[in-house]
């Protein structure tokens, strides 16, 4: 067990003093203000990642697993094991897509924009928003 | 690049003078190559030139540097507003790779920096870009120009599509990721692939970031690595990409302008009417082509070969270009 804080605060902290105390000397730099404000969006996909990237993980998984004609019971499995599955799952599907040329309306396309809408409160919750 | 000595002694069997070179310095650069101002001094010669070379990776299919000199030489004599190139190099001992020198141009191909900029008239900038785009466009395919472009592509058939699409697969095919979304997206561009009604020469990274303007003005259009014969209708698709708005969501055009600001002009520059329904097409394919130029990008950072945070940021924001090209497709 680690103490207080979680790793979620300590990246929120790193976030804050990129922005505050990196930013505003890098500005006028136009590559190494770039890569701050990138530094930064990609601790805010890891913090969110943590928080909520385990029940996404696990219904998109069981999406994957249904296309594919397999199940999956995601409590049986740990974090790594069940990114794993779902990273096969995906190849598996993609596979099927391909094959068997799914088209927009079928089962296949409404489970993949569900998983991609998953994919998407992670890595850029602001998408479809501004 | 670490040897200037060689540059230099390069520089001095061009002039055929002594030559200095004053300023040497990185600048941002593409995926796949590097650019480097260079101030050069040689006898009379005073000039701030590029110098742009590779990376040491390829993105689907990009142009070497001598091909890519080639279609500059091309797109200049057209009339297309471009750095015109002037001098070109395969010998990789001096840089280590081929690179060729362009002229400096004035001002700025940042995309956030133009779009916030309050002074620039965006109808007048939309109308240079479609000015300009009608002008590499009116490079017709000639199977003697350019012959490293040559693919024996059938005039007026789906041919173009349907090689899109068959290239697409062959990379995701190259990926160790599943991308179903893609898969779905790249069926639906099968069954719908419309008709090449005529070849042209396509720059294919067309959009904001690769517009340099000064003072307000369009002063040329850049990195031409992915150049190849297709479809008008590719160029103006890829225009339209939603990532390419640079969160200007509701200007179409590059962030900067509205469809209608663009495409009147270039009907009017062309003489060709832009099929809107293939605009929509090429929109898709141009999310798909994105995504998985994205997808290499961040595998390309896993592999070791181009670590980096763009690299690695980047090949998480496929999913943007997967969801957004599955919703044009269900904007119909």
């Amino acid at each position: 067990m680690q103490y207080r804080p979680e790793h979620t605060d300590l990246i929120d902290t790193i976030q804050e003093f990129l922005i505050k105390d990196v930013l505003p000397f890098v500005k006028d730099q136009d590559m190494l203000a770039y890569k701050t404000l990138v530094s930064w969006n990609m601790l805010g996909v890891v913090s969110r990642e943590l928080k909520n990237g385990r029940p996404l993980l696990a219904q998109d998984t069981i999406l994957l697993a249904e296309l594919c004609g397999e199940k999956v019971d995601p409590k049986l499995l740990g974090d790594r094991e069940l990114m794993h599955r779902a990273q096969e799952l995906s190849r598996a599907a993609a596979k099927k897509i391909r094959a068997q040329k799914a088209l927009p309306g079928s089962k296949e396309w409404n489970s993949i924009k569900q998983v991609l809408k998953h994919n998407l409160q992670i890595s850029n919750p602001r998408y479809g928003v501004e | 690049m670490q040897n200037l000595e060689k540059l230099q002694t390069y520089f001095a069997s061009k002039t055929g003078a002594n030559t200095e070179i004053a300023e040497f310095r990185q600048l941002s650069g593409g995926a796949c190559q590097d650019n480097y101002l260079l101030h050069l001094k040689a006898g009379n010669l005073d000039e701030k030139l590029v110098l742009r070379t590779d990376k040491g990776g390829a993105l689907l299919g990009s142009l070497s540097r001598p091909q890519e000199y080639q279609v500059i030489e091309k797109a200049v004599a057209a009339g297309v507003l471009t750095p015109p190139v002037k001098w070109l190099s395969d010998d990789t001992s001096i840089v280590g790779h081929p690179f060729y020198l362009m002229q400096k141009i004035e001002g700025t191909a940042n995309p956030r920096e133009i779009l916030k900029n309050r002074k620039i008239d965006f109808k007048r900038l939309a109308a240079d870009v479609a000015t300009n785009l009608a002008q590499i466009h009116s490079i017709k395919y000639d199977p003697a120009i350019l012959p490293f472009l040559d693919h024996k592509i059938k005039p007026a058939s789906k041919e173009i599509s349907l090689s899109s699409i068959a290239l697409c697969r062959k990379l995701l095919d190259e990926l160790p990721g599943g991308y179903p979304g893609i898969e779905l997206c790249l069926n639906w561009a099968e069954a719908n692939a419309p008709v090449t009604d005529e070849l042209v020469l396509c720059h294919s990274d067309f959009r904001s970031g690769n517009f340099m303007v000064y003072d307000g003005v369009l002063t040329g259009i850049l990195d031409w690595e992915f150049a190849h014969w297709g479809d008008r209708h590719e160029d103006i698709g890829y225009l339209r990409m939603r990532d390419w708005r640079f969160g200007k969501v509701k200007n179409e055009i590059g962030g900067f302008a509205d469809p209608d600001d663009f495409y009147a002009p270039y009907e009017k520059a062309s003489g060709a009417k832009i099929d809107r329904e293939k605009v929509r097409y090429w929109e898709v394919m141009g999310n798909i082509r994105w995504a998985i130029g994205a997808a290499q990008q961040g595998e390309r950072h896993l592999s070791g070969k181009d670590k980096g945070i763009e690299f690695a940021s980047i090949g998480r924001r496929v999913a943007e270009m997967e969801f957004e090209a599955m919703r044009l497709i269900e904007e119909k």
